[in-house]
């Protein structure tokens, strides 16, 4: 599963409960199980199950609570003068996972080494000059948290296949606005390609 | 800037297993219990200091939609969009049954003649924002930006139907001739009851009409859809009740109190919206 699709699947279950109710949520989970036999966070790896599931049980407002998915989590600036993948995280308990993962030095310097290009684990440690234990520990952190995604692989010397990672952020921004602290984010492009939600929505 | 891409312009085929039947059994039902209630009461010498089981009947259909809507409400409370728009949708009912309650109270004991417009309207005209709201919030939610089309419906439809009603209200005529041999009569002298009484008449077409639309907007939405079907009947139910009101407000600007003969409807309305909840609540 992608990165931001990670990030968005959280959101998923408390959308739907917290607008529509834990009735409603159960049901959706049933009629997932039935006919694709997955749950509500595997569904987002085939949106497309998800949507099909959703708009048999509300047809074309079916779109409205998708986007109420997105939008629970990023919103996107929408000024011209900037790349249209710049989006504000709008779901407190994401713009604090990041806070947190930038206000751990050594995250923020795992974080800054795959900025630019993918690394595998090793590369990554050794530019951050991180302990390999902690440094596995809070690469792993970052990779459930779905800041870190695979990009690619590289094949070792003894033909193993060992996996790349590149944040899933191509840069951040953190203002304070009115008291109130602004998580912006630059989207790495591979992460809207391999996000299957944003595969839903078409980019302008 | 993002936008939806439209999965799917073709309707989704909502499979057996989920669908939500309308059974024609109970709409037969409705219909035949309404058609009983209205030749009876039709029947019935119109005496308004006189409380009936038909009046009685007819109270009660209102509090029983105001019952089924709590139960629904709170098999979603704590939810921001089901939880709070069946409540809205309930407490209108509610409304709508103190304002009766109300009216009975002034007309059958208080012996006050056709109490309109008067202290109940107070109620009456509080089911309008707790049902649009409840209609809103659904739409809001499920489709926040409407297609032109739907736009158009919501203010065509109350514009069209308010300016008909104000029409034939004001503007006196002769259709004996037929409709296509229309006569406009001279306008006759009328008293400020009849202006009171038919601005109050306008302000309930417009409120009503308003509801239609709306909850014809909302049917749209969800029609290809499990809860189609439970939209379809708060359709039917809404609909049901603006001609109810159309009628009698068209009367009761001329001093007419055609309650009794319009009292099915309300009552059908009442129960089909009922129905409309049991729908809702058995599917989802």
């Amino acid at each position: 599963m992608s990165g931001l699709d990670t990030l968005i699947a959280k959101s998923l279950d408390l959308t739907i409960k917290e607008n529509l109710g834990k009735k409603t949520l159960q049901k959706v989970e049933q009629r997932l199980f039935e006919k694709y036999g997955i749950n509500l966070t595997q569904s987002i790896e085939d949106f497309t199950k998800l949507d099909s599931v959703l708009r048999e049980f509300f047809g074309g407002g079916a779109e409205g609570l998708e986007k109420q998915f997105l939008e629970n989590v990023v919103t996107l600036e929408e000024t011209k003068s900037q790349d249209p993948n710049w989006v504000a995280i709008e779901d407190p308990s994401l713009a604090k996972l990041i806070l947190e993962s930038f206000g751990d030095e050594d995250k923020k310097n795992i974080m800054n080494s795959v900025l630019d290009e993918p690394r595998i684990v090793s590369e990554i440690l050794e530019i951050a000059q991180i302990p390999q234990t902690s440094g596995y520990r809070k690469v792993n952190s970052l990779i459930d948290n779905g800041l870190l995604i695979v990009q690619g692989h590289m094949t070792t010397h003894d033909g193993k296949k060992v996996n790349k990672y590149k944040s899933i952020f191509d840069n951040v921004t953190i203002n304070i606005e009115k008291n109130k602290v602004v998580v912006k984010v630059l989207l790495a492009k591979e992460s809207i390609e391999k996000s299957s939600i944003i595969q839903v929505v078409q980019c302008r | 800037m993002l936008h939806w891409k439209k999965n799917s312009d073709k309707p989704e085929i909502v499979p057996k297993d989920l669908q939500s039947p309308i059974n024609p059994k109970i709409i037969l039902l409705i219909l035949g219990s309404v058609a009983c209630f209205q030749i009876f009461n039709s029947m019935e010498p119109k005496d308004s200091t006189k409380f009936t089981f038909f009046d009685f009947s007819y109270l009660v259909s209102f509090g029983v939609a105001a019952v089924f809507g709590i139960f629904i409400s709170k098999r979603y409370w704590g939810s921001k969009i089901f939880g709070k728009s069946y409540l809205s949708l309930s407490l209108g009912y509610a409304s709508y049954f103190i304002g009766s309650l109300v009216w009975y109270i002034y007309a059958v004991i208080y012996h006050v003649e056709n109490p309109y417009p008067y202290y109940p309207d107070v109620a009456y005209f509080a089911f309008f924002p707790f049902v649009i709201y409840h209609l809103k919030r659904n739409i809001q939610f499920f489709k926040p930006k409407l297609e032109k089309k739907q736009k158009i419906n919501l203010i065509i439809i109350p514009i069209v139907i308010t300016l008909l009603f104000t029409f034939v209200t004001l503007v006196p005529m002769d259709i004996t001739s037929g409709v296509f041999n229309l006569k406009f009569l001279p306008t006759p002298d009328h008293d400020q009851s009849f202006y009171t009484t038919t601005a109050t008449s306008i302000a309930y077409v417009i409120l009503d009409t308003l509801i239609l639309s709306c909850t014809l907007v909302g049917f749209k939405i969800f029609r290809n859809s499990s809860l189609g079907s439970a939209w379809g009947l708060l359709l039917v139910g809404l609909a049901l009740y603006t001609l109810a009101d159309l009628i009698y407000y068209y009367f009761e600007a001329f001093g007419l109190d055609v309650a009794n003969d319009v009292q099915g409807l309300w009552v059908g309305s009442a129960i089909v919206v009922c129905y409309a909840l049991y729908k809702h609540k058995s599917f989802l």
